[in-house]
């Protein structure tokens, strides 16, 4: 192990609890596209333990942060859907806008915010059972969200205006839109909601945003058409996928900077991190797998089968 | 080219759901393969070359090469009959892994109904001997917004990116294994 200690203490009580059963490993739910279905992983066991159906080409995931329910959204069939995690069952699905993609939940598990790619505008739905709470206009083309793990600001990638929206909760009041590179994308709040970082797939960079002075103040070059990221709070550094590169850039968050690429599957998209497992996934769309690397080595320990087309986009990793 | 036709079966059945939808983009996929009889050294030769394509593909007239075989450098191509222009360029050139990567940078979807399309192609030793060429391509249909007109929908762009592979894949076969 080549990074701090911390890394090692948290994965050997991770380990630990793992083995002793008194803490079963989060699943992560994969939304499968062009398959219609979300491949459900467990991320112990590295195996694929059920393949859900679901029509309208399943794409944004958030899970609860108690893991209790995964929101999935279906842009073909014009569709937000909520599944209970125990029953794997759709307890709800409810027709949002036209086009709904990227979906993310507040820290309290309670308002489920869903971006609408053809009608520039988050809709803000109940947690519990989908129902209206109003919505928000954006920039062009909403995608990713995310929103900082103090709860207080939704975080927005407008792809088409270049821009990352700061909007201020629950009074969804927007604070700023900060220029960033061209087509942001994905976005991510860092786990001490000061920072924000966007992956722009047109400009192949990354930008870092500081949350306070609402300001963009840094951007790296990464590979072709960086699509999402995910964070590693323990060892402070986050991958991006590069869509057109087969590869995963692997960054460093404080001083910001690259620290190399590792090769993964065909067209990385949806990307995550699992403290429980010391591990990075990487959903990869055309290569039909979930590929787990050790988040220190970046080493693949394992490539998982989906459905076809897994995109996996948003927070698709769990506790259960 | 019952290798090709059996794969391209697939990649049709896989798309079919989705073109039935009125409903926004989403990225298609088509993956074709062929067996060659033919050493992967010698098939990888037929291609090696990124503007090789206007030896290999029946419907490029033309094509100049700017840069060498390496991420970043262009082609443009001439299509044969109707003179129109598409420009590609390289993502990826691995020549160990006989292996390089492009996307198009400018095309009239008239010509092929598909936006931000990348593809790749690759060697392999084959099963038996010989060698598998493979190519793997992502794209967007033609027309981005909902209700494509049928000549722009997924099932055009599916159709567009099969007919042409099909067409250059049977042709590299037939120039490795002639040993040319």
């Amino acid at each position: 192990m080549r990074s701090p200690g911390g890394g090692c203490w948290l994965t050997g009580l991770a380990g630990l609890l793992l083995a002793k059963g008194a803490l079963a490993a989060p699943f992560a739910w994969v939304s499968n596209q062009t398959g219609e279905s979300l491949t459900i992983v467990d991320l112990g066991r590295l195996e694929p333990v059920q393949e859900l159906p679901l029509s309208g080409g399943p794409a944004g995931v958030a899970v609860a942060p108690d893991g209790t329910a995964v929101f999935v959204t279906t842009p073909a069939s014009h569709r937000l859907h909520r599944i209970a995690a125990d029953t794997r069952a759709v307890t709800h699905s409810r027709e949002v806008g036209p086009a709904p993609l990227g979906v993310c939940i507040d820290p309290a598990g309670q308002r489920i915010y869903v971006a609408d790619w053809d009608l520039d505008r988050v809709d803000i739905l109940s947690a519990s059972d989908l129902s209206p709470l109003g919505s928000i206009a954006t920039g062009a083309s909403p995608s990713g969200m995310d929103i900082t793990p103090d709860g207080r600001l939704l975080l927005i990638a407008e792809r088409d205006d270049n821009s990352l929206a700061v909007h201020a909760l629950p009074s969804g009041e927007r604070l700023a839109r900060i220029p960033v590179g061209e087509a942001p994308f994905g976005v991510t709040a860092a786990p001490d909601s000061r920072h924000a970082y966007t992956a722009n797939v047109r400009s192949h960079d990354v930008s870092r945003v500081d949350l306070a002075s609402l300001r963009e103040t840094a951007r790296v070059r990464v590979g072709a058409s960086p699509y999402a990221l995910a964070i590693d709070p323990v060892r402070g550094r986050a991958i991006v996928s590069n869509q057109h590169d087969d590869s995963v850039e692997l960054l460093l968050l404080e001083p910001f900077g690259v620290l190399g690429r590792h090769t993964v599957g065909e067209y990385p998209e949806g990307v995550a991190h699992d403290p429980a497992t010391d591990a990075f996934l990487v959903a990869n769309w055309f290569s039909n797998s979930l590929m787990v690397l050790d988040a220190g080595s970046l080493e693949v320990r394992a490539e998982i089968p989906t459905g076809n087309g897994p995109r996996a986009f948003g927070r698709f990793v769990g506790p259960r | 080219m019952d290798m090709i036709r059996s794969t391209l079966t697939l990649a049709l059945a896989a798309s079919i759901p989705f073109a039935a939808h009125a409903h926004g983009p989403s990225r298609q996929k088509v993956e074709l393969a062929v067996d060659v009889q033919a050493d992967p050294a010698a098939t990888w030769a037929v291609i090696s070359e990124f503007c090789a394509i206007e030896k290999w593909h029946p419907a490029v007239a033309k094509c100049e090469q700017q840069g060498g075989n390496e991420a970043g450098a262009t082609r443009t191509l001439t299509l044969e009959g109707s003179g129109a222009i598409v420009k590609n360029e390289l993502l990826k050139y691995d020549a160990e892994g006989m292996s390089y990567k492009y996307k198009i940078t400018e095309n009239d979807v008239k010509n092929f109904p598909v936006t931000t399309y990348a593809a790749t192609l690759s060697v392999a030793p084959g099963e038996g001997g010989g060698s598998k060429l493979t190519v793997k391509a992502g794209f967007y249909r033609g027309y981005t917004n909902n209700d494509p007109p049928p000549e722009l929908n997924d099932e055009a762009a599916v159709k567009a990116v099969t007919g042409l592979y099909e067409a250059g894949l049977a042709e590299i076969k037939k120039l490795a294994e002639g040993g040319q």
